[in-house]
């Protein structure tokens, strides 16, 4: 009876603390996103850019009077996109992913075209969506 | 003095910066952290290599193998956070990276993500906290298992630290906070990995990474002796692959 009583005791104990820990590491690993957030990018801007704009999250290009923007995050591991006017392509600097200015894939591990960012053409400029 | 050298996680290289440039001997305490915690890791890399050299992850039982080995993965994970932290440009960029990689993995990715680099979500604090939290147990750690009075006092250790307080008075660890660069390194350790990761799937890299753990704590399990010889060639195998993709990144950012 008294060992009936202590390995129930002990499963007991056991699943407390076992409880204990999940709540303790889901409060831990629980975060919420940051709500997406509009930008707006001025007319001046792009043009003083030369018609493409890296702006922090996303990229901006003007082909005659279209625009286009696309995600600045690369589609393999998210690191910042720069541009290379040697090759005239957007470039991840950290494993070398190649794109064109359409935002379609040309070589490395990416493997995905850029992802595109809607926008909205206001008089003064774009207001893009950044999700 | 000591208060002035805080660091804020919500403007890091700021923070940095300011450390650099107004607080009395800041860049020489900086360079020191730095070149530490460098020592520290080889000094580690270096204590592996000694004991499988010497037999000790044998003679000795397979918890001591086993926290060295740990001692190594948090160590290297802690001069990882430090160099993410300061946030310049490279140190963003392997922020994402670890974040990604992190997202890569199926299941438990997004939880690991959330405790270790939530860094699009909520900044810098988790990874700051992990790099404080890392530091004091890997310290804590190593105390426990070798510092004796009697062998800090025989001074043994004199000429590491003779080393590390030379290190930070000839050589500056530059912040790379140039835009706009087609091509960037990683932290020297690495540039292996981040070679694999121009070949390989992350999932795939990350899976070579971690099989090369457990095989260097299977070289301390008794049980698993007699494959000894066979782990040990996979383990310099893997090693010298590991050095080829280092010198293929070094290679990239030099040409």
């Amino acid at each position: 009876m008294d060992k009936k009583r202590r390995n129930f005791l002990r499963l007991f104990s056991l699943g407390v603390l076992g409880f204990l820990t999940y709540g303790a590491f889901k409060n831990l690993t629980s975060l919420s996103s940051p709500p997406p957030k509009k930008v707006i990018v001025l007319f001046e801007e792009i043009e003083k850019a030369k018609d493409i704009l890296f702006k922090e999250n996303f990229i901006v290009i003007k082909t005659g009077s279209n625009f286009k923007v696309f995600s600045r995050k690369c589609p393999h591991l998210g690191c910042l996109l720069n541009y290379s006017p040697e090759e005239d392509l957007i470039v991840c600097p950290c494993h070398q992913s190649k794109f064109n200015l359409s935002g379609k894939f040309i070589s490395g591990p990416a493997k995905k075209d850029l992802t595109t960012y809607n926008y909205r053409l206001t008089s003064q400029g774009l207001e893009v969506e950044v999700f | 003095m000591v208060v002035s050298y805080h660091y804020f996680y919500t403007e890091p290289l700021y923070s940095v910066i300011r450390l650099e440039s107004s607080v009395p001997f800041g860049r020489f305490f900086r360079s020191l952290h730095y070149f530490s915690s460098q020592l520290a890791l080889i000094s580690t890399f270096f204590h592996l290599i000694d004991s499988l050299y010497k037999g000790w992850h044998h003679k000795k039982n397979f918890v001591a193998w086993l926290f060295l080995v740990l001692s190594f993965i948090v160590l290297i994970f802690i001069t990882f956070t430090g160099y993410v932290i300061r946030f310049d440009e490279v140190g963003k960029l392997a922020g994402t990276i670890a974040e990604n990689l992190c997202l890569s993995i199926p299941y438990v990715g997004g939880v690991l993500r959330d405790l270790l680099f939530p860094i699009s979500k909520g900044g810098l604090y988790r990874v700051y906290l992990a790099h404080i939290y890392g530091s004091f147990l890997l310290a804590i750690g190593l105390f426990v298992w070798h510092a004796s009075i009697k062998r800090v006092l025989s001074l043994k250790y004199a000429p590491y630290l003779y080393l590390n307080l030379i290190l930070p008075l000839i050589f500056y660890v530059p912040l790379e906070s140039e835009k706009g660069k087609t091509i960037v390194t990683g932290p020297w350790f690495f540039w292996g990995a981040q070679g694999l990761l121009k070949f390989l799937p992350p999932l795939g890299v990350l899976f070579l990474l971690f099989l090369a753990v457990v095989w260097l704590i299977l070289l301390g399990f008794k049980p698993a002796r007699k494959f000894s010889s066979w782990v040990g060639g996979i383990l310099i195998l893997w090693l010298l692959v590991y050095v080829i993709f280092s010198l293929i990144i070094y290679r990239d950012a030099h040409t």
